[in-house]
């Protein structure tokens, strides 16, 4: 019976708990949604898509987690391959976010040249030349290709 | 089926009009720039373009607009396969195996391979459309809500078919999707999710969105994940020569060419569908159908090929809704309306019957147009394939700040920038627990579609589902899906009790 179960043991991976609060919190939203809609429906077909897509969504998302916990050695391996490290990541989502905020008071020209300095920083360029021609210069080239060449209304601050 | 007084009269109109000619290079290669930039996509550059078609004369004004339809169903593949970002949502089944060749630095033959299937799969569209513009619009009048519900419950269920992680989470990220799409206004006049913000109200901008969840995801996860796209320095290497071989390669391959052609005609002709569909509903029958399945998002060549087919071929399946019916399958077409609008040109059966002549100039034209593509193309391609030589730490920013503009011309506000950055969090959190965020991108596409239609059957059924006996076209097509479903699932148990078999 030891023997058997020897083997088992090997190939599960440590309990991925991060897997389950996603998918608890995606559940959660969708279930969330569902009912704010259903508050303000006035007819069935206010609710038809949503209210059974939230139902088996939420479902599914909570089955995965649950499956998750646990997963196959197998499983974790395939997952994890898609995974880097966390934190320049992490930091780079945190710009994106901070950058398309900005972007309507300092402008698309000004917001895209700090934009591009301080991801290159965060991934260790050091050079002050090269951040300064790839920031102010990057910049300025897509500035011009967006607002001059495509005639978008971009907005800018310098341009 | 043909009318040969009118095929050589459309002859005539073409020589006789040298403009007709001159706009079309142009026009590829204005759809090449923009179908290759993320987030600027066909529709933008075709309405951009379509005010400079005011003084030309009707055909050279159509050719000029479907040319830039033609080079931007191509040049969404350049981005999905060099970065993982399809420059358009018919790009998206070619992002799969096109970009893992080019981490491969297969590159040059993956360019090479969806050029070729990209300007077959065109010609394929028209000539289809040469022999069925006629009875087909007969046909697609016949096509209820029941079975448009039917062919969007069938884009769904692709997700279980192309998700390689589980089908919990194929289904969760799927309807993920969808719940996004219904966000803003609906059909109804009912607000929903908004939170009383106004921005809102039109709902999550669905290519900002897209890009979010594929682009910006993916170049977060490329962080401090090695220098380059390619890490081979040899394979980095820009030569006509691999590009030539993967055309090659698409000849040779000449039936997954000419099945994805059809499918993309097929799902073309149908309203609302178009090449968003075509691409993924190719790539799953072409992976279903090969006896290499395993190697499908690995980067096998036949996935850039059916998607490529399929995405070109459906705009001739969209010109079949636009002629015969006068009714626009997408954004492009629903575009080139606006042209026959400007040209005081009305589509639909009156329009085929009385002028005939002009049809067959447009699809003759067309067809032309697909042997320029290959010439244009590859010139285009030559230079596009320098990105792979780009050091990823500069690429990122680039792409992401270009992204963000792209969705600003989107949207024409803060929405689409805002759009991308949030989406680019959730597709990177999605990833690292191995949700398939294609799913989430699919339900995006298909959530409209699929709330409409179920309105609709259910207005006209009165919510009773006997109705559905009388529809034996959605009972067919919901038998086709069923039967699908068991055999995909059957497939996954077997693999699963057997991995070897699974590869």
């Amino acid at each position: 019976m030891q023997r058997a179960e020897k083997p088992e043991r090997l190939t599960r991976a440590p309990r991925n708990w991060g897997a389950l609060i996603l998918a608890m919190f995606i559940a959660g939203v969708m279930i969330f949604y569902a009912l704010s809609v259903a508050e303000v429906a006035r007819r069935t077909t206010d609710w038809l898509l949503i209210g059974p897509v939230a139902v088996i969504g939420a479902t599914a998302a909570l089955w995965a987690g649950i499956a998750d916990i646990r997963a196959s050695s197998a499983v974790e391996k395939m997952v994890a391959a898609g995974r880097g490290e966390a934190a320049r990541p992490v930091i780079l989502i945190a710009l994106t976010g901070l950058y398309a905020c900005t972007v309507p008071w300092i402008g698309f020209d000004v917001g895209t040249a700090i934009f591009i300095l301080l991801c290159l920083l965060v991934q260790g360029e050091r050079s002050w030349w090269k951040l300064a021609l790839a920031s102010i210069g990057g910049a300025a080239a897509m500035t011009w290709v967006f607002v001059d060449l495509l005639m978008v209304r971009l907005p800018v601050l310098l341009f | 089926m043909i009318d040969f007084t009118a095929f050589s009269a459309a002859l005539t109109l073409l020589g006789s009009d040298p403009m007709a000619w001159l706009v079309v290079v142009p026009g590829l290669f204005i759809g090449l720039i923009f179908g290759s930039i993320p987030g600027l996509s066909i529709s933008i550059a075709m309405a951009v373009f379509l005010p400079a078609t005011l003084y030309m004369d009707f055909l050279p004004a159509i050719l000029f607009l479907t040319a830039i339809f033609t080079g931007g169903g191509f040049g969404g593949a350049v981005p999905a396969i060099l970065m993982n970002i399809p420059g358009t949502s018919s790009a998206v089944a070619t992002a799969f195996d096109g970009y893992p060749m080019s981490r491969a630095g297969q590159h040059g033959e993956a360019l090479g391979t969806g050029l070729i299937a990209s300007a077959i799969g065109t010609l394929c569209g028209y000539l289809i459309l040469l022999f069925i513009v006629s009875p087909v619009a007969t046909l697609v009048l016949m096509l209820g809500p029941t079975e448009m519900l039917a062919v969007a419950i069938w884009g769904l269920l692709l997700i279980a078919v192309l998700n390689d992680s589980s089908v919990a989470k194929g289904v969760a990220a799927g309807l993920l999707g969808i719940l996004i799409s219904t966000i803003g206004y609906s059909n109804t006049g009912l607000m929903r999710g908004t939170f009383g913000s106004m921005y809102l109200l039109d709902g999550i901008p669905a290519i900002p969105a897209l890009i979010g969840l594929f682009a910006a995801s993916e170049l977060i996860n490329m962080a401090g994940r090695g220098d380059y796209l390619v890490a081979d320095r040899n394979l980095r290497k820009m030569r006509l020569k691999p590009i030539l071989k993967g055309a090659l390669y698409a000849v040779r391959a000449w039936p997954q060419v000419l099945r994805g052609s059809a499918i993309g005609t097929g799902i073309g002709i149908i309203p609302g569908v178009g090449a968003s569909v075509a691409n993924l509903a190719s790539y799953a029958a072409a992976k279903r159908l090969s006896s290499r399945s395993e190697d499908f998002g690995t980067g096998n060549p036949d996935g850039v090929i059916a998607s490529e087919g399929a995405n070109s071929s459906s705009e001739g399946g969209g010109m079949v809704t636009l002629l015969a019916l006068g009714l626009p399958g997408g954004a492009g077409t629903a575009i080139l309306l606006g042209a026959f609008a400007m040209h005081n040109v009305t589509g639909g059966p009156r329009f085929i019957s009385e002028n005939t002549d002009i049809v067959y100039a447009l699809i003759l034209g067309n067809i032309v147009q697909a042997f320029l593509l290959i010439v244009v193309g590859l010139i285009f391609v030559f230079l596009a394939s320098s990105i792979v030589k780009v050091r990823l730490s500069y690429l990122i920013p680039f792409v992401l700040a270009i992204s963000m503009m792209g969705a600003f011309a989107i949207t024409g506000s803060m929405v689409g920038p805002v759009t991308v950055a949030g989406a680019g969090a959730l597709g990177w959190v999605m990833r690292r627990y191995g949700y398939p965020v294609v799913a989430t991108v699919v339900g995006l596409l298909i959530g409209p579609m699929a709330e409409g239609e179920l309105t609709r059957s259910w207005q006209i059924s009165g919510g009773d589902p006997a109705f559905l006996l009388e529809r034996p076209m959605t009972i067919a097509m919901l038998l086709m899906l069923a039967l699908t479903v068991t055999v995909v699932l059957m497939g996954r148990r077997k693999a699963r009790s057997h991995p070897a078999l699974a590869g």
